[in-house]
């Protein structure tokens, strides 16, 4: 978010409604209207003094309506952008023309009661969709009490009470009478799975948080039981099910069983529900969570309306499963969970991959209208140190506690300080200007601001150090407002002394700041996809789209990979050899990668025998789709499996039922769910078994309708649209009898015929039949990723997918900047989410190659080759392989940082035997320093004392 | 000098991205917590060399407090 | 990672309670949690009193305590292993405290104890490398009691030089604490043993 409001590139429009939206895909026109803030948004400083004078009370909506807050408020302080708005609806000059006591108490005289909405048109080249979704209505929740009982929540609320910056500071209390709840009772699938409210679908993500929020209820009360009821838990996300193991082992209890409903019982709420044997029971609780489904956007027919584009059935945007992004128009794609319900890691794949091919469809526009600065010519520093300390009152912010003249003087006395003063802004627009001046007045090479946040205002400063000539390094920030006048309120003496501490540390280590040069490394504009199935060619494809070489290496004689039968797999090959900046290796692998992100060398080998070529490629960065492949477990759930043609997997089946058994389907079929997988032979849910088994199940008894099916489960995981399928099978007459792990079903063969037996817990017995066939849902396996992930040095989970750099946030990235991942190499997934993939993938490599160069951050590690005795211990510690070995002119090792990878967390510097590994900006001599200024606060306190 | 009036000289060492992003947090929140500790930032809590926490005592504090 | 073990082990071993440092984990969503911690160890800090207060070491017998601390954890040959244990830790990919602790202990403990009792002369060096000058300089412009303590280390240590030669006398040495030696670490070591029984 912040980076998004920090790049000059975006404009970011809040309070905005769209109007209309006309024209064609390259060349839209977009009416918008921007509702006033009331708060000039560049002026203010975020400082929180008119929420404390505002008189008027009002609902927290951020938070959820638990709490109170005031018309003239920021929702949460990492807001972007970071600035206050008026609540129209509550204010009262705006209501009823009076009052208006924040505007004299606004230091920086950022309240604008004037404003008026403002419309504006944008000329557009493509769209993006990503309203989010809506609200379960709430008469859906009124069956269990919700509104009646105050202690009846949904589980937005129930994050709000868990959430530190919530209503209690990260308290869990009832509402009712703020006791903490002992007991505490989640239901699932409220306002998803529910034809009730016409909302037939799965919304994929209630299941994962509700564990998440169990489990965070649980860390802050380690005694509260807590309870999930549930009809499947579906957990079919990467590594979900081992959160789901964590949380049973902490104690979460999961109960299998539909809630008829809560009623208010005393104190307490009474939660009746019937299991599966079709007993009813009730519970007391203090607490329940309702696990509330993601509705439509409230104001999607609106959009639809005004873009043109098509909503599916259940009002959310209808896409392809071949082109998962776009809209039925064309130039508008969709992203997040306007378009599905889906989680974050979800959204944010949809999110990178959607402006990947708005990019590429907009391409020859591409370097118009960006904005790049420029700065004046750093000018030479002497050897003479010349700090100006600038000591900010940020309004009363800091002026109130902390004697502000009294640090500033301070100062003035300090070593090296040859000017220093006091500002009442320091980050308004007009004391940048007095910055620059002073520092060319003063011939300043070095800039201590006590003020605020460097993590919030670093960039700032920087950016008029810049201005001014300097490099940006030379500048270190002191934060006496967010960790000293803010959290000492009331202790102004020990808070000056605090400030004073902390100004005379930071001038020490400004000492001893040198100029970091601002690196860049050009970029190899072309790129190497590692597998040829329908992920690597989507994303070789969409590579060049963006105008970008690429290289497709295929392991295989063909390309296609798992879904060579599709038409759609088809068409895209044809695509593939089509594309002149596609090169293709079939029969082909990877050797050895050399290099770093922009700068890779590969070596392939493609062909057959006596015919194997090597080639040596350039590229600038990776995609690995190296893709999955069907599991064959020899034993599932402990029965040994001859596979034959009664026996079979669901791929076998689907085949046969495609091909010469289209006409012909068996009287009776036995399913077997999670064959193999969730615990059996592998640890972890392939995601896709129950859709495919569910769409099998239907196709048989399309064909042949008599057709008995029965499907044993352990939890049908038909997540998303795909639970439309499983309410039609179960109608269509598809058995599903779950099955539990201590009473496993048993398959065994008796002479040519089939017998499974199973427990069924409806009828509370054994039951023994001789089906026709068994089919098995058996998972999938990674393809080979251990070897890939020691060529290129990216780690692979315990179940050996690839680990992406961040699960939210970073999610196709690895952690070896410049290589991406998409697919089935990075879980088991279906076609529409690897294709969302890939398309992410390519979007995300995209960047480097657009950019043409890779900036570093000047902090940086930097090896003194001198004293490095080439140990190799932090090649070997450095989790980024950002640092390599090479021979120096005496041919003896030394380490070498590669800076395009390096991250600048200090692992290696803080471990190097002979200190020759400082960090830019956090050098040993300026940390040192600062430690020993430190030390001159306790003697100069000592001797106080004395 | 007696127990109450005695205020120990800490140094912390806090994450950029962890640690200190919470004090600045426990700021905007206007949290109150004593006034003693003196931070230094780093990038990351892996950057802490056992030397700097050495010398932290060396140079006279009471106690060393490590974020991450 | 293991960083907070060996800084346990040099205070352990010089007499310092271990207590006095502390290795938390907050997010940045963690507010509450952070004023918790830094609450919570000020008020430790507060009850175990100044440096040395309630360990009972001296003022200058414990700023020499500190100063042979801070040589160990710079020599290069603690450094060595302090890296290696790191290593080894990443590869068996265990990351539970007592693991980590446990292994620390086992590969460390010795080269500390070494370190502690006879390398001043080879730990010095290698330690005031980078940071001889600032403290040289720092140390001149405060002028009082305590630079005199800290300067005389800083003063006694090799040239860049002279390091390499100096080293391998170093060495030889460790293997048999000289008498200069032996004096001042034999309370750290009555310490340690007492703590064993």
């Amino acid at each position: 978010m912040v980076e998004a409001g920090r790049s000059p590139n975006i404009e970011i429009l809040t309070n905005a409604d769209l109007l209309s939206l006309k024209g064609k895909a390259g060349n839209f026109k977009a009416d918008i209207v921007q509702r006033p803030r009331y708060i000039i948004a560049d002026d203010c400083t975020a400082c929180g003094l008119c929420t404390t004078y505002c008189p008027r009370h009002q609902v927290d909506d951020y938070n959820e309506g638990l709490n109170i807050t005031r018309p003239i408020h920021i929702d949460y302080p990492q807001a972007v952008p970071a600035t206050y708005y008026i609540d129209p609806r509550s204010c009262l000059h705006l209501t009823h023309e009076t009052c208006q006591i924040c505007v004299p108490v606004c230091q920086s005289k950022a309240i604008d009661f004037s404003q008026k909405p403002e419309e504006r048109t944008l000329e557009v080249g493509a769209v993006i969709m990503s309203p989010g979704f809506g609200r379960i209505p709430e008469d859906t929740l009124a069956k269990y009490s919700f509104g009646k009982h105050p202690d009846v929540v949904t589980s937005i609320e129930f994050e709000r009470l868990l959430n530190p910056s919530g209503p209690f500071t990260g308290e869990v209390r009832c509402l009712s009478d703020n006791r903490h709840p002992h007991k505490i009772a989640f239901i699932q699938c409220v306002g998803s799975r529910d034809i009730g409210c016409d909302n037939g679908y799965c919304s994929s993500v209630c299941c994962m948080y509700a564990i998440k929020e169990a489990m965070v209820a649980k860390e802050h009360d380690p005694d509260a039981e807590i309870t999930i009821y549930y009809m499947d838990i579906r957990t079919q996300g990467k590594e979900f099910d081992a959160a789901q193991k964590r949380a049973e082992d902490k104690g979460i209890k999961f109960v299998r069983a539909k809630v008829a409903d809560v009623m208010p019982w005393g104190n307490h709420l009474r939660l009746t529900y019937s299991t599966l044997d079709g007993t009813h029971s009730f519970k007391p609780f203090d607490m329940v969570v309702l696990s509330v489904g993601l509705e439509s956007p409230p104001d999607a027919d609106k959009l639809a309306d005004m873009a043109g584009f098509k909503l599916n059935k259940y009002n959310f945007c209808d896409t392809d499963t071949f082109a998962p992004l776009a809209t039925s128009k064309e130039g508008i794609y969709v992203a997040g969970a306007f378009n599905g319900p889906m989680d974050i890691p979800e959204s944010v794949t949809q999110s990178s991959g959607a402006a990947g091919i708005a990019s590429g469809l907009i391409k020859k526009q591409r370097g118009r209208g960006i904005i790049h600065k420029s700065y004046p010519d750093e000018k030479e520093l002497g050897d003479e140190v010349r700090i100006g300390v600038f000591v900010c009152h940020c309004g009363i912010n800091i002026g109130s506690v902390v004697d502000v003249p009294d640090v500033s003087n301070y100062a003035g006395d300090m070593d090296g300080v040859v000017y220093y003063t006091e500002s009442l802004y320091s980050c308004s627009q007009d004391a940048q200007e007095v910055l620059k001046e002073k520092i060319k007045e003063h011939d300043l090479n070095r800039v201590v601001i006590a003020a605020c946040s460097p993590r919030t205002h670093e960039p700032l400063f920087q950016e008029t150090l810049k201005d001014a000539g300097l490099n940006r390094s030379l500048f270190e920030m002191v934060n006496i407002r967010d960790q000293c006048s803010w959290v000492h309120a009331n202790e102004p003496g020990a808070a000056t002394d605090k400030s004073k501490d902390l100004v005379r540390m930071a001038v020490a280590k400004a000492r001893h700041i040198q100029p970091l040069p601002e690196q860049t490394v050009p970029v190899n504009k072309t790129g190497l996809v590692i597998g040829g199935g329908i992920g690597g060619m989507t994303a070789a494809l969409n590579l060049a789209d963006q105008g970008f070489n690429c290289s497709l290496v295929e392991k295989q004689d063909s390309l296609g990979g798992n879904f060579k039968t599709l038409s759609h797999t088809k068409k895209l090959i044809d695509l593939v050899k089509k594309n002149k900046l596609v090169t293709v290796y079939t029969d082909a692998q990877l050797q050895q990668t050399n290099g770093f992100v922009g700068n890779f060398t590969s070596i392939i080998t493609s062909g057959k025998g006596a015919k194997v070529k090597e080639y040596t490629l350039d590229h600038g960065v990776i995609i690995i789709a190296t893709g999955a492949r069907e599991h064959r477990p020899e034993t599932v759930l402990g029965n040994t499996i001859k596979y034959s043609k009664k026996v079979v997997t669901q791929s076998e089946l689907a085949e046969q039922l495609e091909g010469k058994g289209k006409n012909r389907a068996p009287d009776s079929i036995v399913m077997v769910q999670c064959a193999g997988s969730r615990g059996d032979d592998l640890n972890y849910c392939s995601k896709t078994c129950c859709t495919t088994a569910v769409q099998n199940a239907l196709r048989v008894k399309e064909i042949n309708p008599d057709s008995q099916v029965i499907m044993l489960y352990r939890d049908i995981r038909t997540y998303g649209y795909a639970e439309d399928l499983y309410q039609d099978a179960r109608q269509k007459g598809v058995l599903f009898i779950p099955y539990e792990l201590n009473n496993k079903p048993v398959i065994a063969e008796k002479g040519s015929k089939l017998s499974v037996s199973y427990f069924d817990p409806i009828l509370q017995d054994d039951v023994s039949m001789s089906p026709q066939m068994v089919a098995l849902s058996v998972g999938m396996v990674p393809e080979e990723t251990d070897t890939l992930s020691k060529l290129l040095k990216v780690p692979v989970t315990a179940d050996s997918f690839f680990l992406e750099a961040h699960v939210k946030l970073r999610p196709v990235e690895l952690p070896v900047d410049g290589v991406y991942v998409c697919g089935l190499a990075h879980s088991p997934k279906p076609i529409n989410e690897i294709i969302v993939q890939a398309q992410a993938a390519s979007a995300k490599s995209a960047m480097p190659l657009v950019k043409g160069y890779v900036t570093v951050d000047p902090i940086v590690s930097n090896v003194d080759k001198d004293i490095c005795i080439g140990c190799k211990l932090c090649t070997s510690l450095c989790p980024y392989q950002a640092i390599q070995m090479v021979k120096d002119e005496n041919n003896r090792p030394k380490a070498e940082t590669i800076v395009a990878s390096c991250k600048a967390c200090g692992i290696c510097a803080s471990h190097c035997p002979t200190f020759a590994i400082s960090m830019g900006g956090f050098t040993n001599e300026q940390l040192n320093s600062q430690i020993q200024a430190f030390g001159q606060a306790v003697m100069e306190k000592e001797t106080e004392a004395a | 000098m007696s127990k109450e009036e005695y205020n120990p000289k800490i140094l912390g060492f806090l994450c950029n991205w962890c640690c200190y992003a919470a004090a600045d947090a426990a700021g905007v929140s206007r949290y109150q917590y004593p006034p003693n500790l003196r931070t230094i930032r780093v990038m990351c809590t892996g950057r802490v060399d056992p030397a700097f926490v050495l010398r932290g005592f060396v140079e006279g504090a009471d106690g060393i407090f490590t974020g991450g | 990672m293991g960083m907070n073990a060996l800084v346990f082990n040099v205070l352990k071993e010089i007499g310092i309670n271990p207590d006095r440092f502390s290795l938390q984990w907050a997010s940045a969503a963690e507010a509450p949690r952070f004023v918790k911690l830094i609450t919570e160890f000020t008020g430790k800090v507060k009850e175990l009193g100044p440096l040395g207060e309630s360990e009972g070491i001296g003022a200058d017998e414990l700023q020499t305590k500190l100063e042979k601390g801070l040589a160990a954890v710079s020599s290069r040959k603690v450094r060595m292993v302090f890296g290696n244990t790191a290593k080894t830790i990443r590869k068996e990919g265990i990351f539970t405290p007592e693991y980590i602790n446990g292994i620390i202990e086992e590969k460390l403990n010795k080269a500390i104890v070494g370190a502690l009792s006879a390398e001043v002369e080879e730990g010095k060096p290698a330690a005031s490398e980078k940071k001889g000058p600032p403290a040289k300089q720092d140390a001149e412009t405060k002028g009082a009691q305590k630079t005199a303590t800290k300067t005389k280390p800083a003063s006694k240590k090799p040239a860049g030089k002279a390091r390499k030669k100096a080293e391998p006398a170093a060495k030889k040495k460790a293997p048999t604490p000289k008498k200069k030696t032996a004096a001042k670490k034999s309370p750290a070591k009555k310490k340690t043993t007492a703590k064993k029984k």
